[in-house]
């Protein structure tokens, strides 16, 4: 972590680094508060902020507990509707996926714990071809996006004036239903009527099919939604601009940096807190893509465009397989669960990290 | 301060006791929902098969908005006229069938009694007769109720030897034809698929229009009814006649999708074919783009219809080629839709009455009157209807087309089918890897492995 530290910046001290110490797995109740007291105390920065925005666990008072306490007792009911609405569907889902499913006018039957659904998963082609499509989409587009969206940022971080306007101009893509904005591209991409298609015409005497053939279907699709989910990279970004220091920056230009040091050196380290949230919502976002291919391709030509949100539903609700359904959405969860935490360790930050340091 | 970019080290802001305590609870709630799903489903048996109750109440009819404008609502006019104690409401579906699928079985099997009567697929039977999402109607209906379907239409509503649905509208896929350039050139109408191929080419070299052919070849259902019509024309099936084996991968069936990937290679058919669903096809048609196309039975009231289409009068409807060799005309793909009953229905004898009376006489009359092709055979074969409507004459002679439907697994074989057909005409695969590829698809989704 420190070797992308700007040039110059104090070296890591204190603490050590991340992989290199045993984690401290200590329940909270007694020592855990005295471990996180003294950590944050070791990391704090010069400005000793992050010190203070951690409390010291250790000395409780009774008024203190009685307010959590408290609550707990206000939260309850929230609570009890958040593991209505979420876990259940979730552990729905796993436990449908995990057995036998038949389906009836009665509702859904249960039997048995099973793992030939996960079994049939690995084995079938096209899962295999979902999963690999999903993959690579999911990376492609939430590249296109960090760079399209941090170049956007970077513009309309210079513009003073009319920012606002443009901001609202440029959120417009990202406003619009997905439903709506993939139907409006079926309508350009059309391989007869769309204005794509008589503009591919105009410039090289052919007419491309975009939708048709699966090269051009993926990057079609792709383009659709780099272009309505830019807007949200680039404003996340714009406001981890908005809070860097600009003493930093500007100590970086009595040192000598050029404008492009300057940026690829200090500012985009600084950055990092906001790419990576972007980035950890695009990540999500992009796995879990549903509505797009369902509008644009409904997941063909082939399986070219099948995603594994797509894939799940139509096992679920065409197929009525509502078991090996259940299993392509729980390993689907379970797979962004992983990608997001791999993802996070690579950059070496965590959310709450984040917002407590920068 | 280039220092607060920095992390600290890691919190463990969950210790083992909370991690664990967390997996418990999950584990538990998981365990509970298991077993709780798992007693709803030993409940009663679907319905009480005599408790039908008296005809009359108020009942919801769910159904995609068929036919002209307002269809639905005129024959629910009709219906409440016959019987005064029964009140009908017509619920429009979406429309799309797999939408209308997804959430039928949604409501129905989380025990909804909100939909009486429902509109099915024609390929749905099976898969809701196996699911008990549709009610079993023998024991309801009167003797000899099903006398007046032709017993090949009444057989595709039959699930392990009960009906589970009735007949309500048939369709047929048709063959369109530019009547006026096919004059202007003095060329007849083709009888085989080699000679519209031909006769395509020349309308096109003469510049009169853009594109020969045009079907539904995108990646969906819809290439699987073009593809069974293509294929029975040229000898060929994808399922052998036991429905056991996959026979798809053919010499016959090889012919048959070289000569479609040959009719995009040699631009006779547009390449944008191969995203091109019903309203894609016929609107490039209506524009006038495209000297040949097949439809089903509304493309006749479209391509008449002033308001949508450049060519009105200037249209002629045949039933589709047959290849060279093989006896014409070529069948035609089965259409239509059935009606199904929802086992939750709180009023069965209602709608059991507008089930039959929808099946009846009058109901199939108002039916052809609007371009729909009614699936009463006494109307089908109604002479004075016929000549107002030919597509009601060619659907009362064309030889018919079913699609491998009799199983709940037909839609992985019809998938197994459309995906890799389309990837050969779209140019990814050669036409004998796609049709060894789909075989192998229908094979293990016969066996039940297959996503």
């Amino acid at each position: 972590m420190s070797d992308d530290l700007p040039e110059g910046a104090p070296p890591a001290g204190g603490p050590p680094p991340d992989d290199a110490g045993t984690p401290s797995y200590v329940p909270r109740g007694d020592t855990a508060g005295g471990v996180r007291g003294s950590t944050a105390a070791t990391a704090a920065p010069p400005g000793g902020e992050g010190g203070r925005l951690r409390r010291a666990g250790r000395h409780q008072s009774l008024l203190e507990r009685r307010f959590a306490r408290m609550g707990w007792f206000f939260a309850a009911p929230a609570l009890v509707v958040v593991l209505a609405v979420t876990l259940f569907p979730i552990g729905f889902s796993v436990a449908m996926s995990l057995s036998d499913v038949t389906v009836s006018s009665n509702g859904f039957h249960l039997s048995g714990v099973t793992t030939d659904n996960y079994t049939l998963l690995l084995g079938s082609a096209r899962w295999q071809h979902a999963l690999a499509f999903t993959v690579l989409y999911t990376v492609g587009t939430v590249v296109a996006e960090l760079v399209l969206g941090t170049l956007i940022a970077l513009v309309l971080e210079r513009l003073s004036g009319s920012r606002g306007w443009m901001m609202a101009l440029l959120l417009l893509p990202w406003a619009m239903i997905t439903v709506v904005s993939a139907q409006l591209w079926a309508y350009m991409y059309n391989g007869v009527y769309g204005v794509l298609t008589a503009v591919s015409e105009g410039l090289t005497g052919e007419a491309r099919q975009f939708l048709g053939t699966p090269g051009p279907a993926i990057l079609s699709m792709a383009a659709a939604d780099v272009w309505k989910t830019t807007p949200f990279v680039a404003i996340i970004v714009l406001a981890g601009l908005m809070m860097l220091p600009k003493d930093v920056v500007e100590a970086a230009k009595v040192d000598g940096a050029g404008a492009w040091t300057a940026f690829w050196r200090v500012r985009l380290p600084l950055l990092r807190p906001a790419l990576v949230i972007a980035v950890l919502f695009r990540i999500l976002q992009a796995f879990g893509i549903f509505d797009l291919p369902f509008v644009l391709t409904g997941g063909g030509p082939g399986n070219a465009t099948e995603s594994l949100a797509l894939l799940g539903w139509q096992v679920m609700f065409t197929n009525l397989d509502f078991g090996p359904g259940a299993a392509v959405a729980a390993s689907t969860a379970g797979l962004v669960l992983v990608g997001c935490l791999l993802f996070l360790r690579a950059f070496k930050a965590r959310v709450g990290d984040e917002e407590s340091t920068a | 301060m280039p220092c607060s970019a920095r992390h600290p080290p890691k919190e463990y802001v969950l210790g083992t006791s909370n991690r664990r305590a967390r997996a418990t609870v999950f584990c538990v709630i998981t365990v509970l929902l298991a077993s709780a799903c798992g007693g709803s489903g030993d409940g009663s048996a679907a319905v009480e098969p005599r408790a039908v109750g008296p005809a009359k109440g108020s009942i919801t009819w769910y159904a995609i908005n068929f036919g002209p404008e307002g269809l639905p609502q005129k024959l629910i006019d009709a219906f409440e006229e016959k019987h005064p104690d029964i009140t009908v409401t017509y619920q429009p579906a979406p429309n799309n069938t797999d939408t209308m699928r997804a959430t039928l079985t949604t409501e129905i099997s989380g025990g909804s009694g909100a939909v009486d009567v429902y509109n099915g697929d024609l390929v749905w039977p099976a898969q809701f007769g196996d699911a008990t999402l549709a009610l079993p109607l023998d024991e309801h209906l009167p003797d000899g109720y099903w006398d007046r379907f032709e017993e090949e239409r009444s057989r595709t509503t039959e699930y392990e030897g009960e009906h589970v649905a009735v007949p309500f509208y048939s369709d047929s896929g048709f063959l369109y034809y530019r009547k006026d350039l096919l004059e202007k050139h003095d060329l007849p109408v083709p009888k085989t698929w080699e000679d519209l191929a031909e006769t395509a080419a020349k309308l096109q070299d003469s510049g009169d229009v853009r594109y020969g052919y045009v079907g539904q070849w995108a990646n969906y259902e819809g290439l699987t009814v073009n593809w069974s019509e293509l294929s029975a024309a040229g000898g060929g099936r994808s399922v052998s006649a036991d429905g056991q084996r996959p026979a798809i991968d053919s010499p016959e069936n090889e012919r048959v999708l070289s000569f479609m990937r040959g009719m995009i290679e040699d631009g006779v058919a547009p390449p944008a074919t191969t995203s091109f669903q019903e309203q894609q096809s016929l609107q490039t048609f209506l524009e006038g783009d495209a000297a040949f196309h097949r439809n089903w039975a509304h493309g006749w009231g479209e391509s008449n219809n002033p308001e949508t289409s450049h060519i009105v009068g200037k249209v002629g409807l045949s039933p589709l080629p047959a290849f060279e060799g093989e006896d014409g005309p070529g069948p035609s793909g089965a259409g239509g839709w059935n009606l199904m009953v929802n086992p939750h229905s709180e009023a069965l004898g209602a709608s059991l009455a507008f089930v039959e009376w929808m099946t009846g006489p009058e109901a199939q009359r108002i039916l052809a009157e609007n371009t729909v092709i009614p699936a009463l055979s006494e109307v089908l074969h109604d002479k004075d209807l016929q000549r107002d409507n030919p597509a009601l004459a060619a659907a009362a002679d064309v030889p018919v087309v079913s699609r491998p439907a009799d199983t709940p697994r037909y839609p992985q074989i019809s998938r197994g089918i459309y995906t890799h057909l389309n990837a050969a005409l779209a140019g990814s695969a050669t036409p004998k890897d796609a049709l060894r590829a789909a075989a192998d698809d229908i094979g293990r989704a016969l066996d039940g492995r297959a996503l």
